[in-house]
């Protein structure tokens, strides 16, 4: 095809561009690494960029472009990426309509690399003020992406947030345009746990990447396309689904969601990793789908804390021999690929907890780095023995207790007031910053508990610092009280990389930037007038 | 040219027959001539080749639907339901709100630099006109999206307001609401089409401006002794001289609207329904489609997106040969003889 040769030179041309930009780097590499390009899910491309950031100082380069989970497996099956992120599996080739998802025979292995929470940021601004303890159940949700409740007025909104009725203000889902992983996350949740409510809306049953947008739903494409709008100054009563990050690196609210016990949970690191809990794996090693997750049970899980929309995120990687069925990757590409697959599944996994992802737990990891040792069963000159699991600083492990995991077990409890038919609690600082008062309706009482600063040591769980189990592997952790963030002090520095669009949404500085950006142009514009003008008069003279 | 040959002697053994004069051309001529016409010929082979290249590729999906593609609004190729008719209309839609604005902009602008600015501002102005072009669409697109869309939503409701009644700007949602349903008026074919008019304006405003300077100084100082006011030369004598140049840059404005890209992709919400309220969210582009599609697309989904380029080049050649046919007759400056 003529056009997957285009794209194939126009995505050479992008690895020059880069190898340039990062020759810098390669020149302190030992030199047995080479670029390495990957695409695919936006729904973890800031935990990706961030590891991309990370191993560029080691030498290690990757090109990563988040076109979108349909979009990356395609680019690989087509072997115009070395690696793709997805958070599902090829879909094999489609009975009803013939449409083919596969790999079309490219040998692969599927890698968990990371967790997440697919959440809801949302905008409801009233009297100048930003409503931020939205509490919603998965039925309300479904109903909300289904056109099925319209306003954010509706009764079912309002016993969600027992009794505090919102604004009249019609909702407007926003969804994602493309074919995206986080779409299959929310469609998959609803078609599993409402299947009647979807499956009327969506046409067809079962789970979708392709986001069947109907009525006032506003599609945008991509996670930071979807955020972007809901954060936008016009999108007032919008409320879209991303992962966690992108509304995190906003500053921006998230709905709580109903678990099943009855308690209002946001996606934080800790509540994704309680749930992950119950995620059933297929751990089958001849199945092609090794790896890959049941989420069926997380919807469902009991736990107070567990947030029911967390899923696990997929590095797909090439276990081709060379030269075939691949020509392209050279040992130098798979050793690369070898270490930022260990980077990411080790190291890496401290770096997206305090982002908006909770790291792996450590049998994912113990998998992951058989779907590591392929590599090298596919090309004996990886060299594989630096990689070693002992040294692994995954936050997650506990020393001797291999299927624990560290956060889930320091999660701290719900408030009392997150229940159902208690608070809303006062105050949702989601992100630990200054918030407004909760929308109450009666103007009395408002909610019972503490705010959420509270929300560390009310736990029974406890902090770190009462935990007599604190893993050697871990170095200094501890959880910020204010934020229920974990704040983790290493001695190694890490590049931190913000998402786009993070700072044009926010008004704040804006007037000293505006400023300076006006006057450039100003410059810009006058200066070669000026000139011309100048030297006009003195020939003149 | 000394007249040697007059007086004196002939030489003698002069030659009947005629110097023998060389036809042919320099060699450093025969290769600028060689390269030029190849230039040329590259020109014409490219656009042939594009638009024989597109039709050839559109002949599977013509054969399959038929002429249903041309009136089917639905893109959904995962359920063999595919057609232009919703993307074509959006396309008009954005271009014409594109062209309301910018024609009647550029050509104030135009007139402007020409007649009434003073001559330092006009090479102030002349140089922003030229900076206008020189941005990228993707930053138009971003400005559109970020700095134009939470203002124009304001002109998009008061509109629908005042003129709801008429189908164009009506909006299925309660304008004259307490709390107003902001996102129904985002993401439309109009805001669009006012980030897209950004870019016509200084390619429609460069070619009249072009032609305004050319209209004849005897003309213009005649209309003036006689009494005219500025404003009285410019319609009596400007405008009917350059009337040709206004046609021909506004179309060539129409082109470059008809086929912009990054802008509409980033500014709409992609809706596949014939909608001719042009203030509600929700649209699509031929150009935003192949944009946004292409990517993941089978090969039946790339044949299709094919055929839609095939027809928006069809529709921006026709446009674009007119707008040069108007302009080349404009020169002679035939509007003049009323």
């Amino acid at each position: 095809m003529m056009l997957s040769v285009l794209r194939r030179l126009a995505v050479s041309t992008t690895a020059l561009l880069a190898a340039s930009v990062l020759a810098s780097a390669a020149a302190s590499a030992s030199g047995s690494t080479s670029l390495i390009q990957g695409s695919g899910s936006s729904w973890a491309a800031n935990a990706v960029n961030q590891w991309v950031a990370d191993v560029a100082a080691d030498g290690i380069q990757v090109v990563y472009t988040p076109d979108g989970d349909a979009q990356g497996r395609q680019d690989f099956a087509t072997k115009t990426s070395d690696f793709s992120v997805t958070s599902i599996g090829y879909q094999g080739v489609d009975p009803l309509t013939g449409v083919s998802d596969t790999s079309q025979g490219r040998p692969y292995a599927y890698l968990p690399i990371a967790a997440g929470g697919t959440a809801f940021p949302y905008q409801i601004r009233y009297d100048g003020k930003m409503v931020r303890n939205l509490r919603l159940s998965g039925e309300t949700l479904a109903k909300i992406f289904t056109n099925k409740i319209t306003n954010w007025d509706d009764p079912a909104i309002t016993k969600d947030n027992n009794g505090h009725a919102l604004p009249s203000l019609p909702i407007t889902p926003v969804v994602q345009s493309e074919g995206s992983g986080a779409t299959a996350q929310l469609t998959l949740y609803f078609a599993t746990e409402f299947p009647k409510i979807w499956n009327s809306f969506a046409g067809a049953p079962g789970m979708t990447e392709y986001f069947p947008r109907q009525g006032s739903q506003i599609a945008q494409n991509g996670s930071s396309g979807a955020m972007n709008y809901v954060s936008s100054s016009a999108a007032n009563g919008s409320i879209g689904y991303v992962e966690y990050s992108y509304a995190l690196s906003q500053n921006y609210p998230v709905a709580q969601v109903l678990n099943a016990a009855g308690y209002y949970s946001l996606p934080t690191q800790y509540n994704v990793a309680v749930a992950l809990e119950q995620a059933q794996i297929n751990m089958d090693k001849s199945s092609p789908d090794y790896l890959l997750q049941n989420l069926n049970k997380v919807y469902v899980d009991p736990d107070p804390r567990a947030y029911p929309l967390s899923s696990y995120v997929y590095m797909i990687e090439p276990t081709g021999v060379y030269p075939s069925p691949e020509p392209n990757i050279t040992t130098a590409k798979r050793q690369a690929l070898a270490d930022f697959a260990y980077y990411a599944i080790c190291q890496g996994q401290r770096e997206i907890g305090p982002i908006g992802y909770s790291p792996l737990p450590v049998n994912l990891v113990e998998a992951g780095f058989g779907q590591i040792e392929k590599l090298k069963s596919a090309d004996p000159g990886v060299d594989l023995a630096h990689l070693n699991i002992q040294t692994c600083a995954n936050p997650t492990f506990v020393l001797g207790h291999p299927s624990a995991n560290y956060l889930a077990q320091i999660a701290p409890l719900p408030l009392a007031c997150d229940h159902v038919g208690a608070g809303p609690c006062s105050s949702t600082s989601q992100h630990g910053d200054g918030s407004v008062q909760p929308s109450s309706s009666g103007g009395g009482s408002s909610g019972t508990g503490g705010g959420h600063s509270t929300h560390g040591g009310g736990g029974s769980g406890g902090g770190v610092s009462s935990g007599g189990t604190t893993p050697t592997t871990v170095l200094s952790l501890s959880v910020d009280r204010a934020t229920g963030q974990v704040v983790i002090r290493s001695s190694a520095p890490a590049t931190a990389v913000s998402p786009v669009g993070q700072s044009l949404a926010e008004g704040g500085d804006g007037g000293v930037a505006s400023g300076a950006t006006a006057l450039f142009i100003v410059v810009l514009i006058a200066g070669p007038a000026l000139l011309w003008g100048r030297s006009r008069r003195r020939r003149r003279a | 040219m000394s007249m040697s040959g007059v007086g004196a002697p002939a030489p003698r053994s002069l030659s009947r027959e005629p110097r023998l004069l060389s036809a042919g051309h320099e060699r450093s001529d025969r290769i600028f001539r060689a390269l030029s016409t190849t230039t040329g010929a590259v020109v014409l082979l490219v656009t042939g080749g594009i638009g024989v290249f597109l039709g050839l590729q559109s002949i599977p999906t013509l054969r399959h639907y038929g002429l249903s593609f041309f009136t089917t609004a639905a893109w959904q190729p995962e359920l063999d339901h595919i057609g232009i008719a919703a993307v074509l209309v959006g396309t008009l839609e954005v271009a014409l709100v594109a062209m309301v604005v910018s024609v009647p902009f550029a050509l104030m602008l135009a007139l402007f630099i020409t007649e009434y600015a003073p001559k330092r501002l006009k090479s102030w102005l002349v140089s922003a006109v030229d900076l206008m072009a020189a941005v990228p669409s993707i930053i138009y697109g971003l400005w559109g999206f970020f700095l134009l869309q939470p203002q124009a939503i304001k002109l998009s409701r008061w509109l629908s307001q005042h003129f709801g009644w008429f189908p164009l700007f009506h909006v299925s949602t309660d304008p004259n609401a307490a709390v107003w349903q902001q996102s129904q008026y985002t993401s439309s074919a109009f805001i669009a089409g006012l980030a897209v008019s950004m870019m016509a304006i200084p390619l429609a405003c460069a070619v009249m401006r072009a032609v305004f300077d050319q209209v004849p100084r005897g003309e213009r100082e005649a209309a003036m002794a006689l009494g005219g006011t500025r404003f009285g030369v410019a319609r009596t004598v400007v405008f009917p001289f350059a009337r040709g140049g206004i046609i021909g840059g506004s179309m060539l404005a129409l082109g470059r609207a008809l086929g912009e890209t990054a802008a509409v992709l980033i500014i709409i919400s992609p809706a596949y329904e014939i909608k001719i309220r042009i203030l509600e969210a929700g649209t699509q582009t031929i150009s935003a489609l192949i944009a946004a599609n292409f990517g993941n697309a089978t090969a039946s989904q790339l044949s299709a997106l094919m055929t839609a380029g095939f027809v928006l080049f069809l529709i921006t050649l026709v446009v674009n040969t007119v707008a040069a046919s108007i302009i080349r007759r404009s020169r002679s400056g035939a509007g003049t003889d009323i």
